[in-house]
C-alpha cells in the first residue's frame, strides 16, 4: 500500500514509543529543528530503486515528489515524515545521513527565489547513495535561511565522526610520554633504555601528564571572552571541538571529588539522577502549533525511563505534577518550560494515546500524571492487604469492634478476637512507596469507593478495613 | 643449595618493613590527583560561569551546543543561565522564573520533612542565596528577592500541589503542601512567633482566650502534619515550630 516516492526510497527511522525521533543520545546526537509544509522533489534523471514495501502492482507508480512533509534536522541526520500521520498515529519515517550526503561546499547549496522562474525558496542536497534532491520551502526565506544555517553547521561540524576522532587522538600522544621525558631526544641504543621509566616513575609520570593536560585544556578551551562577534563565533567552535574530551576530564575529577567529600548536602543538589540532558525544544525550533504536541511526547519518553514512575519498572505510576515539573525542567537545563505550558502539554497526552494522563483529585486539587495502567483500587488493594498481612491474633479490641458492628448492621459474621490495624498517610506511603501527599489522596480515594473507613483520634487520622461494606 | 631466603621481592619488603614507603608514595599520589582536581574544577567553574555570560545568545540558539555546554555544567552543579532579569521577566516569562520556581519547589521539598511544608520566605531565600556549585570551591552569590520568590510561587500553584504563600502576622510563609491552614493554624503559629519558643495548650488558650478543646484541634492538625513538633518536659506538653525558628533565633 505504501507509495513509491523520494522519501520511501530512504532507509527507514526508529521511532520511541510516543512517536518521537529516536535520536541516538549515546552518540551524542541532538535535534536541532523542525519545519513542516516541506515538499521533497527528486531530481534523478533515472528511477530510484523501488522500496521493498511498495506493493507490487502497477497503480503505485513512481512518484518524483513528496508534499506535506515534516523534516528534522539533527547533528547527525534529516529525517522526513508524513504530515498527516502526525497525530493519533504517526506512520513511518525515513532519513537520510550527514554522511551520505557530498562533503561541503556541493553537499547543501541554496537556490530559488528568483522572480519568474525557480521562485520557491529551496536546498539543493547532493548525496552519494540516493542522487540529488531539492528540498522545498513553501514558507518563505526565512524559513529556507535559518534552516540552511542549522544544516550548514551540521555539515561543518561532523558531529558523527566525533567518536571516532577522538578514539585517533587518544592513541597517539601514548607514544612520546611512554618513551621518556624531553631528555631522551638522542635515541642512542643504550640512551633509550636508560631513559625509559619504568614502575612506579612511570606512574608518577603519567599522573602528572594527565594534570596538566586537563590544566592546559581548561585554559585553551575557553578563549578569551572577546567582544567582537566572529571571534566570538570562533570561541564557541573551540570550546564545541574540545567540549567532549573536557567532559571526560570532568566525570572523573568530579568522581574524585565526591569520594572525598561528605555529602551532607545531597537533598539540595537536584532531584536529577542518570537520566541525562534533554534536548530543548522550543518554540523556535519546532513551529508555534505543534509545540505542545512535541512537549507531550517528549515527557512521555522522559518518563518512560523512570524507574520510580513506571510500573513496568517497579514504579508506583503517579506523580505529581511538580515531581514532573522539576525532574523535566531540569533534564532540559536550558529554555525552561512554564507551568502552562506543562499543563497544557500533558492534557493532549490522553488523546494523543500515550499512556500517561493528568488527573485532579477533588477536595484537594491534588494534580498529578498518571499511567493509563494505573487504578485507585489496586492500590486500595494494596494497603487492605498489608493490613491484613499485619493482624495478629487475639485482642480485646476485636471483641468491641464486633459487637458494635453487629449493632449496627443485624447478624453478621465477622472474625473474632483480631487486631485490626489502621495506617496513616505516612505509613500508607511507605506500604506505596509514594510520597505522603499521594498516599493521602490514595487513602482517601479508597475511602471514596468503600475500601477503607477512617477513625478520627486526637493522635490523628488512622484508615482501616472498611468491615461495613460486606 | 642456599638459597637467599627472603631477600627479594615482596617478602623481603614487608620483613624489612618498607612498604611503608609505598604507602606513603599512595598518599601522595592521591593528594597531589585531589589537590589538581580541586584546582581544575575551581578553574572550570569560573570558565564555565563566564563563557556562559559571554556567549549566551550562541548558547540559546545553538541547540547542538547547548547539549555539549550543558553537559560540562551539569556534573559540576554549575548553573549555565543564571538567567539575568531581563526585559521579558518583567513579563514573567523566560527563564529566570522558571528556573527560580524549580529552585523553590526542590528547596520546599528538601525541608519539609524538617518543618512539614511551610517555611518563613526569608529562609527559603537565604538558601537560595547561599546554594552555589557542587564543590562550593567559588563564592556564587545569586540574588533573589523576596518579590521574585513570590512570583515564582505564583506560578507554582497552578502545579496543583498547593504552594501558597500565607502571612503568619508580620512574616510571609510559604506553604508548599495541600493541606488546609485556616485561621485558628494561622494565629497559633503567630503566638509561637512571638513567645519566640515552644508554647503549650495552656499558654494558648490565656493568651488567645479559646477553649481547650479548640486549641488542641488546631494544635493536633498542625501536629500530624509535621509543622510542629511535641516536647513532653517536665510534666508538661511544649509544641516547637520549626518554621518560626530561624526568624526568632535570627542568624
Amino acid at each position: 500500500m505504501s507509495a513509491w516516492t523520494p522519501v520511501t526510497t530512504l532507509p527507514k527511522q526508529t521511532l520511541t514509543q510516543s512517536g518521537l525521533i529516536a535520536i541516538d543520545s549515546s552518540d551524542n546526537e541532538v535535534q536541532l529543528i523542525t519545519r513542516s509544509n516541506m515538499e521533497l522533489r527528486s531530481l534523478s534523471p533515472d528511477l530510484l530503486p523501488k522500496p521493498a514495501s511498495a506493493s507490487a502492482s502497477a497503480t503505485s507508480a513512481e512518484m518524483d515528489r513528496d508534499i506535506n512533509l515534516i523534516v528534522t534536522l539533527t547533528t547527525h541526520r534529516i529525517v522526513f515524515q508524513f504530515q498527516s500521520a502526525i497525530g493519533a498515529d504517526t506512520g513511518t519515517a525515513h532519513f537520510l545521513h550527514h554522511c551520505a550526503l557530498h562533503p561541503l561546499p556541493h553537499g547543501i547549496q541554496t537556490s530559488g527565489g528568483n522572480w519568474t522562474s525557480n521562485r520557491s525558496y529551496k536546498i539543493h542536497i547532493a548525496s552519494l547513495t540516493h542522487g540529488n534532491f531539492n528540498l522545498i520551502f513553501r514558507k518563505g526565506q526565512k524559513d529556507r535561511d535559518s534552516f540552511y544555517e542549522a544544516f550548514h553547521k551540521s555539515l561543518t561540524r561532523r558531529q558523527w565522526e566525533e567518536t571516532y576522532r577522538q578514539s585517533q587522538t587518544q592513541t597517539q600522544p601514548r607514544h612520546p610520554r611512554a618513551s621518556g621525558t624531553s631528555d631522551s631526544t638522542n635515541n642512542s641504543s643504550h640512551g633509550n633504555k636508560v631513559n625509559k621509566k619504568v614502575g612506579i616513575d612511570a606512574i608518577l609520570q603519567r599522573n602528572q601528564h594527565r594534570h596538566e593536560r586537563a590544566k592546559n585544556l581548561t585554559n585553551q578551551a575557553f578563549g578569551e571572552n572577546k567582544k567582537d562577534k566572529d571571534a566570538k563565533a570562533q570561541e564557541v567552535e573551540v570550546l564545541f571541538r574540545e567540549a567532549k574530551e573536557l567532559t571526560g576530564i570532568i566525570h572523573k575529577y568530579v568522581a574524585t571529588l565526591e569520594k572525598n567529600q561528605k555529602e551532607d548536602t545531597t537533598e539540595l543538589t537536584g532531584m536529577l539522577n542518570e537520566m541525562g540532558i534533554i534536548t530543548a525544544l522550543t518554540k523556535e525550533s519546532t513551529e508555534d502549533k505543534s509545540f505542545h504536541e512535541l512537549l507531550a511526547r517528549q515527557i512521555c519518553d522522559f518518563l518512560s525511563m523512570n524507574k520510580a514512575f513506571q510500573i513496568h519498572l517497579g514504579g508506583s505510576g503517579i506523580m505529581t505534577l511538580t515531581d514532573v515539573y522539576c525532574l523535566y525542567n531540569r533534564a532540559r537545563g536550558a529554555n525552561m518550560i512554564s507551568p502552562d505550558d506543562l499543563i497544557e502539554a500533558l492534557g493532549k497526552m490522553e488523546c494523543l494515546g500515550l499512556g500517561m494522563k493528568l488527573r485532579e483529585f477533588e477536595g484537594s486539587g491534588v494534580k498529578v500524571l498518571q499511567e493509563t495502567g494505573f487504578d485507585d483500587s489496586v492500590m486500595a488493594k494494596k494497603l487492605i492487604n498489608h493490613m491484613e498481612s499485619q493482624e495478629g491474633g487475639g485482642n480485646v479490641d476485636g471483641g468491641v469492634v464486633q459487637d458494635f458492628v453487629n449493632f449496627l448492621t443485624g447478624e453478621v459474621e465477622i472474625e473474632i478476637a483480631k487486631n485490626y490495624v489502621g495506617l496513616t498517610a505516612l505509613e500508607a506511603a511507605r506500604v506505596l512507596k509514594i510520597s505522603p501527599l499521594l498516599a493521602n489522596e490514595q487513602l482517601l480515594s479508597a475511602e471514596q469507593n468503600g475500601y477503607l473507613c477512617r477513625d478520627v483520634t486526637m493522635e490523628g487520622t488512622r484508615f482501616y478495613k472498611n468491615l461495613f461494606s460486606r | 643449595m642456599a638459597h637467599r631466603r627472603g631477600r627479594a621481592g615482596i617478602g623481603a619488603l614487608k620483613k624489612k618493613g618498607e612498604t611503608s614507603k609505598f604507602t606513603k608514595k599512595a598518599e601522595e599520589i592521591k593528594e597531589t590527583s585531589l589537590q589538581s582536581a580541586l584546582d581544575t574544577v575551581k578553574q572550570l567553574e569560573i570558565k564555565l560561569t563566564k563563557f556562559a555570560q559571554t556567549h549566551h545568545k550562541a548558547i540559546a540558539k545553538d541547540p547542538a551546543f547547548r547539549h555539549k555546554f550543558l553537559s560540562m555544567c551539569a556534573p559540576l552543579g554549575v548553573d549555565p543561565l543564571t538567567s539575568k532579569k531581563s526585559f521579558w521577566s518583567f513579563l514573567q516569562m523566560g527563564d529566570f522564573y522558571h528556573e527560580l520556581a524549580v529552585k523553590v519547589a526542590e528547596v520546599c521539598y528538601a525541608y519539609r520533612s524538617r518543618n512539614g511544608g511551610i517555611m518563613s520566605i526569608k529562609e527559603v531565600q537565604n538558601i537560595l542565596v547561599r546554594r552555589g556549585t557542587k564543590f562550593r570551591l567559588n563564592e556564587v552569590v545569586t540574588n533573589y528577592s523576596e518579590e521574585d520568590i513570590v512570583l515564582a510561587i505564583e506560578k507554582l500553584k497552578q502545579l496543583g500541589s498547593g504552594f501558597r504563600i500565607v502571612k503568619v502576622g508580620g512574616t510571609r510563609m510559604v506553604v508548599s503542601v495541600p493541606t488546609e491552614l485556616d485561621n485558628d493554624h494561622v494565629q497559633v503559629i503567630q503566638l509561637a512567633q512571638d513567645v519566640g519558643g515552644g508554647i503549650t495548650v495552656d499558654m494558648v488558650s490565656d493568651m488567645i482566650g479559646w477553649e481547650d478543646d479548640r486549641v488542641k484541634r488546631a494544635l493536633d492538625l498542625l501536629l500530624s502534619e509535621g509543622m510542629a513538633w511535641i516536647d513532653k518536659y517536665e510534666g508538661l506538653e511544649f509544641y516547637w515550630f520549626p518554621s518560626v525558628w530561624k526568624d526568632s533565633f535570627a542568624l
